[in-house]
């Protein structure tokens, strides 16, 4: 099953930065899903946007390297637990009558078009009066932060949908569109939107391309789609910037009449809402480009689980109305560790998690510490650690972005802080420490040493490719170091007031 | 064998024992005791835990076996030759010895470190 994922503006790209985290840990996914992840902004050079195209092309070379066969699971003999689901670029797949190549970046794109919204319009070569009924609609005022038809439409819509849905309303001619229906041809292959609903980017493209998947005019196996959304609602604050065009005070006005439209517009089998209070650590007030970068937040990491949900249901169980979920967390603490969530959360992405972190650990700090170690140098990784792209890769993914998400997860407000990774790993996973004593020591360099070195030397014969085989002793020593750290308490503590 | 493989660094040695008592059972032994030693640092330590397993443990398991190919093959010709004290010629017997169980010792790691998991590097 291919699941297009549609991520619209900067939330898009935070969501499928967390999901790619998730999915790298190997979060519950269908055993036959492909990810199809596009992008869509105006924005090309946003910070989140890139920051979110480099996970997803590193993720990619990883799983290359780690895997005999690279497509979708079922019927492997291989244990894939990290990097297991395939994420390919849309430009990647065959696609029917596509007129013209969208390359295979997962952020093709939008249109052609560079300047200013008032130029988007052709504004000059319009009637007079046609030109002062626009007038009625956008603010053309001097000042130069919020004239509406004067903003440049290349760091995005800068929290204005009303612009937004303009540009948007031309989806259906851009050569992205033309390539989706082109590819999108199984009638088993469904269809997801992320987006959040109080900034300009997401809020407006939402509703455009939920009406055009919908429109008659589309071929049969889209509409018959499968169809679900995340719509973020506001979950942080921004500092105050006199110069930004962006006005938080019309976040939550933006979101009710934006959800009031969705109650009645928006027809998917599912629909998830998602937000929080802002906590007190602000956000830059950035209206867009490189220096809009913002810090993971654990409702992006929840709205990539909506994805994994929307996956792992089966088609019989979705019925005949569209169904509203939303999430709760057992309590509402400003700081989130384990045993606040529910099941589900615990087991599909939480546990996966913790195997990951200590695989993160391992690859790390254990592996350089020991690279003479005899499982080291079968694997050739003296020669091949700082050289080869698949060590540089997975390490450029561990000590740089996943240490880095869950650093800026573990900040934010409300924060998300299970691991510890700087301390020992019997202290790592903050809610359980591993007992240790005379004849225990836990997880210890030598029990390191003796798993990597056992599962090394078993699957010499069935991995020769040293890449592969590193892959699957990860897989091995993350899954024994977790049965070292044996059951977590899933109790919550008092709260702390 | 063992007699040929001595006799070529010590020369023949006027008492007859040496070749004919001697020198193959030392040898003999030896080349068990290396054996045994290798296969205990590979085989038996080096699949059970990675506790001894290094370029540094495999060098002091070869002083190991270098001393006791040293102390053994003294005090087997003195037991034999029933003297009190080691002439030059059976300090040079243990000397020899000890540089056997070293080749030994060497020749049988190359053999068993392919079975070993821990010590499948060492020392080269």
């Amino acid at each position: 099953m291919k699941l297009f994922l549609f991520g619209i503006g900067g939330t898009g790209a935070r969501v499928l930065r967390s999901l790619t985290m998730l999915l790298a840990a190997g979060a519950k996914t269908p055993a036959d899903l492909t990810i199809i992840p596009i992008l869509l902004d105006m924005d090309m050079q946003n910070g989140d946007t890139e920051r979110s195209l480099r996970i997803v092309e590193l993720y990619r070379t990883i799983r290359r390297g780690a895997y005999k066969d690279t497509a979708a699971q079922g019927g492997q003999s291989e244990r894939r637990t990290f990097f297991a689901t395939p994420m390919q670029p849309l430009g990647t797949l065959q696609a029917d009558n596509a007129q013209e190549r969208i390359g295979d970046s997962i952020l093709p794109k939008l249109t052609e078009h560079q300047g200013t919204f008032e130029e988007f319009l052709n504004v000059s070569s319009l009637e007079d009066i046609d030109r002062e009924f626009l007038k009625l609609f956008y603010d053309n005022s001097a000042r130069p932060t919020s004239a509406e038809l004067k903003l440049n439409l290349s760091v995005g819509f800068k929290g204005n949908p009303n612009i937004g849905s303009v540009v948007f309303n031309s989806l259906e001619d851009s050569a992205v569109y033309k390539y989706f229906t082109g590819a999108f041809n199984n009638e088993t292959d469904r269809i997801f939107i992320i987006s959040s609903i109080f900034g300009g980017t997401g809020s407006s493209g939402f509703p455009q391309l939920v009406k055009l998947l919908q429109h008659p005019s589309q071929k049969m196996p889209i509409r018959n789609a499968r169809k679900g959304a995340v719509t973020v609602m506001p979950y942080f604050a921004l500092e105050e910037n006199a110069g930004s065009s962006i006005d938080q005070n019309r976040f939550l006005s933006k979101t009710k009449a934006a959800l009031s439209y969705y109650q009645n517009q928006i027809q998917l089998d599912a629909l998830y809402y998602i937000g929080d209070r802002p906590g007190a650590k602000l956000y830059p007030n950035v209206e867009g480009g490189s220096q809009q970068i913002n810090n993971a937040h654990i409702v992006e990491m929840l709205a990539a689980e909506a994805v994994l949900n929307f996956a792992m249901t089966g088609n019989d169980d979705f019925g005949d109305n569209k169904r509203y979920y939303e999430y709760a967390l057992r309590r509402n603490d400003r700081k989130l560790d384990l045993p606040h969530f529910h099941d589900n959360t615990y087991h599909n992405l939480l546990e996966p998690l913790i195997r990951f972190s200590y695989a993160t650990k391992f690859f790390t700090d254990f592996v350089p510490a020991n690279i003479n170690e005899a499982f080291a140098k079968n694997l050739q990784l003296p020669q091949q650690l700082n050289t080869n792209t698949f060590y540089t890769s997975l390490r450029n993914f561990m000590s740089f972005h996943y240490k880095e998400w869950l650093r800026e997860l573990a900040e934010n407000d409300r924060s998300f802080n299970p691991f510890d990774l700087n301390a020992p790993y019997n202290s790592m996973v903050r809610s359980r420490q591993i007992e240790t004593g005379f004849f225990n020591k836990g997880i210890s360099d030598g029990f390191l040493k003796e798993q990597a070195g056992k599962a090394e030397n078993t699957l010499q014969a069935a991995y020769p490719q040293p890449e592969m085989r590193f892959m699957q002793i990860l897989i091995e020593v993350a899954e024994r170091c977790r049965e070292k750290l044996g059951p977590i308490n899933r109790e919550l503590a008092d709260a702390v007031v | 064998m063992f007699t040929s493989l001595y006799e070529l660094w010590l020369g023949q040695n006027n008492d007859p024992i040496f070749a004919d008592e001697i020198f193959t059972p030392v040898g003999m032994l030896t080349l068990l005791f290396a054996l045994i030693v290798a296969a205990v640092f590979y085989l038996l330590l080096g699949r059970w835990k990675p506790v001894f397993d290094n370029t540094t443990h495999w060098i002091i398991t070869l002083v190991v076996v270098a001393i006791f190919g040293f102390v053994y093959a003294l005090q087997y010709a003195k037991d034999r030759t029933g003297a009190d004290e080691a002439d030059s010629y059976m300090q040079g017997f243990g000397g020899i010895n000890a540089l056997y169980a070293v080749i030994f010792f060497t020749i049988f790691s190359a053999l068993l470190k392919r079975f070993s998991i821990f010590a499948k590097r060492t020392p080269f």
